[in-house]
């Protein structure tokens, strides 16, 4: 049965706790025999006065009283030792949930970047928090309250047979109808369920997020009735499965619930013949009372036993969403790591896809970059450029050909080291909430005081310090204190500035900030460049036209290669773009251009 | 009482009521047979004392039997159909209310609340109260009448008796309602924590790729790895004290059972009742806290759902903006009359004045967070003002209903929203009742056919969730050709800040040069030199107005604007070295 891979998974999780979730079964289990205990005190009772009808002054009423006071005492018994098993249960739930997070955070951590690129950290976070609460759940009530809903109806089991097998017989027929409903119901019908029902379910919530991003457009427009058709039809769906599963269910688990408490229509008839006929009536009637005091326990522990397996069938998807993202493959490492001479980049024959399905990215894509000199990669989005980036930083690993650094293939580096001698700048900021010093230093955790300041101040982030009510020592993304874009791009390059790596991957992308912000961010740019090895992706044909060597990517490949004034005498594709460009600068909207405002060189 | 809390249908109400009616008669229907269990003990004792002979009648009590196990039945799937059919239709119903009451509410109530905000309120919130009503809202009034019905009957039959069985139940709901004053301070305290852990896990994976190449990771891993812990074992030592609490409460209402014993066998020896009395008592003893224990576990769920069902009336009774319907524009010049406007308490823009006219490109520019895209919502009453007024056409556009006043504005923003839906479907969004023959007429104006044609399925192509196939460049361009197929006379611009590969850059400045033409304009400016030809410039700084005049004008007035057109300039000079 898929339910016992569960736990099974899950027992592995628990580590040395599983001795506390065994002790909480354990208990759990007692405590629902001792509960049942209390149910034949109840018996017992009937039993004496039965005996002791014909004459009633026999009865012993402190005797009575007694087991009255036993039943009452075992019940608290029965809740102590249950909340034992609860404490237990909570404390193997609290040790493997902190486990799992703690383990899934530091798995996460070595995981390829190319994973958080494409697994965007709102979602992770959210996988993360939801599924793990859902296993503290299962552990800390679902399972005690599983080993105590299938202890009971195993000892009942026990009591029957010692007591009238006859009877047992006659009322085991509804439990084993019971359990064969129940394992009809929750057989593979179910789980196709709950995987339709989960599919629906997130139907509806893309179709939410849909409606809710395209509100302003749809208000806009005026587009009432339309607006809606997505999200009722992905309502509707999601309604209409969820009433097609009830009612495909109705007679099922009516039939069960009848089952479960129509222990008496076997019995009486059981009881009635066997009176009629037997030649033991005493031992008939007690054993009549006995099954008549005792089958309602039957019906809510069957009852139980329904919720805590479906609820098990649910818990399976969290604890595979778990899995899923720790079977996530780490970054390779190389056993020998080489280190570079040098940092000339060689791109060597590289081809690189984005999974099985997509198309190559990059296809047989080969170009060097000398030490310290500007390669711009140009093109339409969707060409290659940020893949190439990517690569170099080791996002992905290529799968056919090699980068290499000073000679040494990236993959045959230890990946901090290499890291620590690439900046990336401008993939987005990605700052902490901490202060703007501790930001600044975050890659050279003992740089001096001086050194943060003089990086800062070469990044022109003196206005920011000059804003902050504590300067550099600002807490920033807390209390109110937020710095707008331009601001968090150069504090990022502040700190790209003291990390001082010789080589730099380049993003012009979002550059477009406000003049001011703008300005100040290409500063800071000359600065950072001075003498390193730069791969830029640029945007802007402007501020390329010095760059020792301009890729002109298509589709994944090198279409043309060269400097600027080489690639212009192609008349090539740069040239064409180039041409583009010249007339998109010179636009003006609303009316006539402005003669000789071209920006040329 | 169910419709004003969950803000269902009255018909929903009644029928999950009617659900939990049924479900009185099911616990009562479970609880039945045990009359007849003890008629037929006391027939099998009647003839073992032999005060009764013969055999005892089978056929009798086995077709009774019988009918109560039908009614069981019957009972059981008249609840279960009515539960689950009221509580998926007014899931549905909701779902669909919430979904029209938000296209209804003022653009600034979605732009406070973040995008998944606002979806999981929709989501979790209505599961939240859909399971009250499937699972909570039935069983509770079951569970509770039939508990209530038993123990009367029980009652007038012997007092003493029933009254042992019932003894314990205030002192249950005594210690419910203390659970519930201690929880409602502990679940602020616990949202707050579990927040804390989500937002050190959204920094920790936000900034993973910064932690990867400095040595800070193990540290930071470590440091987030003790609030986990620390905060985690404070949730589950409260979330055992709660299951405790309601292991406790169920059980003392068991403690009845004993205690009937006590009672019972006492009244038994001084004659006060008949051993059959006294058998029955206790097989319902046995049978009745069942239901009872049902109700309060629904009841916990119901409880529960308050917040969601809080919220979610909220969101229904929030005020929508009012104004006439019957608007009929006479000129299109948007004048900002002393507008000052806040936001989240925070002033925005203070006493801007002046007038975006008719035919005429007004252009806004100023440093980011200056105001510009403020004023531009402000204009298409997205918000209303704190103070002054907007007015179109000389009327305060405050009197004019959101959807009529929209009906005259075009926007291209620069957050282009696409469905996930065919390219066709996604441009005929400017006009609901388009031909085809209009729509790709607006395509072609926008510069987008090129790039649809080369679609697999050309128009008809899918785009994926918000248009992830398509660059930024042709996004801006479908968005476009909603603008040009809706045709407003005010069109409201927000130029694109992203970088657009050039090709795609000047078919945009194309297809925006179309657009324009003859139109109300009022544009959001980042690159200065792409306005110098409009009719008039407004610069801002801070949400004051600073200098406004044509670019001549200000190029002479040596203020803001000449100076971030002259940074401009020198930025776009720049280069690698």
């Amino acid at each position: 049965m898929k339910e016992k891979g569960v736990l099974g998974r899950l027992f592995r999780h628990m580590g040395m706790f599983r001795i506390t979730m065994a002790i909480s079964i354990v208990l759990s289990a007692v405590s629902s025999v001792i509960n049942l205990y209390a149910f034949v005190c109840v018996y017992d009772v009937a039993k004496e006065i039965v005996r002791s009808l014909g004459n009633m002054h026999a009865l012993d009423q402190a005797d009575m009283v007694d087991m009255g006071w036993r039943a009452v005492f075992l019940i608290l018994m029965s809740f102590g030792i249950y909340g034992l098993a609860l404490l237990f249960s909570h404390i193997t739930a609290f040790n493997t949930v902190a486990k799992l997070r703690i383990q899934i955070v530091r798995h996460i951590g070595n995981l390829p970047l190319g994973y958080h690129a494409t697994n965007p950290s709102g979602k992770q976070r959210k996988i993360i928090e939801k599924n793990s609460d859902n296993l503290e759940t299962l552990i800390a009530h679902q399972i005690p309250d599983f080993a105590g809903a299938v202890a009971l109806p195993i000892a009942f089991l026990v009591f029957m047979f010692v007591y009238d097998w006859r009877l047992s017989f006659i009322c085991l027929i509804p439990i084993l109808v019971g359990f064969g409903i129940l394992y009809y119901m929750l057989k593979d019908e179910s789980e196709g369920f709950a995987k339709q029902y989960q599919k629906s379910a997130e139907d509806i919530s893309n179709a939410v997020t849909e409606y809710i991003r395209g509100i302003a457009v749809v208000k806009v427009f005026g587009q009432t009735a339309n607006s809606f058709r997505h999200y009722k039809a992905a309502v509707k769906e999601y309604g209409d499965y969820l009433l097609k599963y009830a009612l495909s269910m109705q007679n099922t688990d009516s039939l069960y619930h009848a089952a479960i408490n129509g222990i008496f229509f076997f019995l009486i008839p059981g009881g009635i013949i066997l009176f009629n006929t037997g030649s033991n009536p005493e031992k008939t009637i007690l054993s009549f009372l006995f099954f008549s005091v005792l089958i309602p326990t039957v019906a809510t522990f069957l009852a139980r036993i329904m919720n805590s397996s479906s609820n098990l069938m649910l818990s399976k998807a969290s604890l595979d969403a778990i899995d899923r993202i720790l079977k996530e493959k780490p970054l390779p490492e190389t056993k020998k790591p080489q280190s570079p001479m040098g940092y000339d980049i060689s791109i060597d024959h590289v081809s690189f896809s984005y999974g099985e399905t997509a198309g190559k990215a990059l296809d047989d894509i080969s170009f060097d970059v000398p030490e310290g000199t500007i390669t711009a990669l140009v093109g339409k989005s969707g060409g290659g450029k940020s893949t190439i980036a990517n690569l170099i930083a080791r996002f992905w690993d290529v799968d056919e050909g090699a980068i290499r650094v000073g000679g040494v293939d990236v993959r045959e580096m230890d990946y901090k080291h290499w890291m620590k001698r690439v900046s990336m700048v401008f993939q987005d900021t990605n700052l902490f909430k901490t202060s703007v010093k501790e930001n600044v230093a975050v890659f050279n955790p003992d740089a001096s005081r001086e050194d943060i300041f003089q990086a800062l101040h070469l990044a022109q982030c003196d206005d920011i310090l000059e804003k902050l009510p504590q300067g550099a020592d600002t807490v920033i993304g807390t209390n109110g204190i937020y710095l707008s874009g331009g601001e968090m791009q150069r504090i990022a390059l502040a700190r790209a500035i003291l990390k001082n790596a010789p080589v730099v991957l380049l993003d012009e992308a979002t550059a477009f900030a406000d003049a001011e912000n703008e300005y100040r961010i290409q500063k800071a740019l000359d600065e950072l460049l001075r003498g390193k090895t730069v791969i830029m992706i640029a945007h802007r044909l402007s501020t390329i036209i010095h760059a020792d060597q301009i890729c002109v990517l298509e589709r994944g490949k090198i279409v043309e290669k060269g400097t600027h004034r080489e690639l212009m005498g192609m008349h090539g594709a740069y040239a064409k773009m180039r041409e583009e460009y010249q007339s998109s600068i010179s636009w003006r909207i609303g009316g006539q251009q402005y003669a000789g405002a071209r920006i040329s060189h | 009482m169910l419709e004003r809390v969950y803000r269902i249908s009255d018909e929903g109400s009644w029928n999950i009521l009617k659900s939990g009616l049924y479900m009185c008669l099911f616990n009562l229907a479970t609880l039945l047979p045990v009359l007849l269990l003890a008629m037929v003990a006391d027939e099998m004792m009647n003839r073992y004392f032999g005060i009764a002979h013969g055999s005892i009648p089978l056929w009798g009590y086995w077709g009774t039997a019988f009918l109560l196990l039908c009614a069981i039945y019957f009972a059981y799937r008249m609840t279960y159909r009515k539960k689950y059919l009221t509580s998926t239709q007014e899931d549905m119903r909701l779902r669909m209310g919430i979904a029209d009451k938000i296209r209804r509410l003022p653009l600034s109530y979605i732009g406070r609340r973040d995008l998944s905000d606002l979806a999981s309120t929709v989501m979790d919130d209505v599961a939240a109260v859909e399971l009250a009503l499937s699972t909570g809202a039935a069983e509770f009034i079951g569970g509770f009448l039939s508990g209530v019905t038993t123990l009367a009957i029980l009652a007038f039959y012997n007092w003493k008796l029933a009254g042992s069985l019932a003894v314990c139940l205030p002192l249950v709901v005594i210690v419910m309602f203390l659970c519930r004053i201690i929880s409602e301070g502990t679940n602020q305290r616990n949202r707050q924590k579990k927040l804390d852990i989500s937002d050190g896990l959204q920094e920790y994976l936000e900034t993973i790729k910064v932690l990867r190449s400095s040595e800070e990771m193990e540290g930071y891993q470590n440091r987030l790895s003790v609030t986990i812990k620390r905060i985690l074992k404070g949730l589950v030592l409260y979330e055992f004290l709660s299951g405790f609490a309601i292991g406790l409460a169920h059980n003392i209402m068991r403690i009845g059972l004993g205690l009937i014993i006590v009672t019972g066998s006492t009244l038994l020896i001084s004659g006060e009742i008949h051993f059959f009395a006294f058998l029955l008592f206790l097989l319902v003893a046995v049978r009745i806290y069942e239901p009872l224990t049902k109700a309060c576990e629904s009841l916990g769920v119901m409880i529960s759902s308050l917040v969601s069902a809080g919220r979610i009336r909220d969101l229904m009774d929030y005020p929508e903006q009012q104004g006439d319907a019957s608007w009929q524009p006479k000129s299109f010049d948007i004048f900002f009359d002393h507008v000052s406007f806040a936001y989240n308490k925070k002033d925005v823009l203070h006493d801007v004045s002046f007038t975006a006219k008719q035919g005429q490109i007004t252009a806004l520019v100023g440093p980011s967070g200056c105001g510009k895209s403020t004023l531009c919502r402000l204009a298409a009453r997205f918000w209303d003002v704190s103070r002054g007024s907007v007015s179109l056409g000389g009327l305060n556009i405050n009197e004019i209903a959101p959807d009529t006043l929209l009906k005259h504005y075009a926007f291209v923003f620069q957050d282009v929203v696409l469905f996930n839906d065919t390219i066709y479907n996604n441009i005929k969004i400017g006009k609901e009742n388009a031909t085809r023959e209009e729509v790709l007429t607006a395509a072609k104006l926008a510069c987008c056919d090129e790039f649809i044609d080369r679609l697999p399925q050309g128009y008809d192509t899918v785009i994926g969730e918000n248009g992830m196939t398509l660059s930024g460049g042709e996004r801006q361009r479908l968005s476009i050709a909603r603008a040009f197929l809706k045709d407003a006379p005010v069109i409201l611009l927000d130029e694109s800040t992203a970088s657009i590969d050039p090709e795609n850059e000047t078919k945009i400045q194309k297809a925006i040069g179309r657009l324009v033409a003859n139109k109300t304009v009022l544009i959001i400016a980042h690159k200065l030199r792409s306005i110098v030809a409009c009719d008039k410039i407004v610069v801002l700084n801070e949400g004051n107005v600073m200098e406004s005049g044509t670019h001549e004008e200000l190029m002479q007035e040596d203020g803001l604007y000449h100076r971030l057109y002259s940074l401009q300039s020198e930025s776009l000079a720049w280069e690698v070295k």
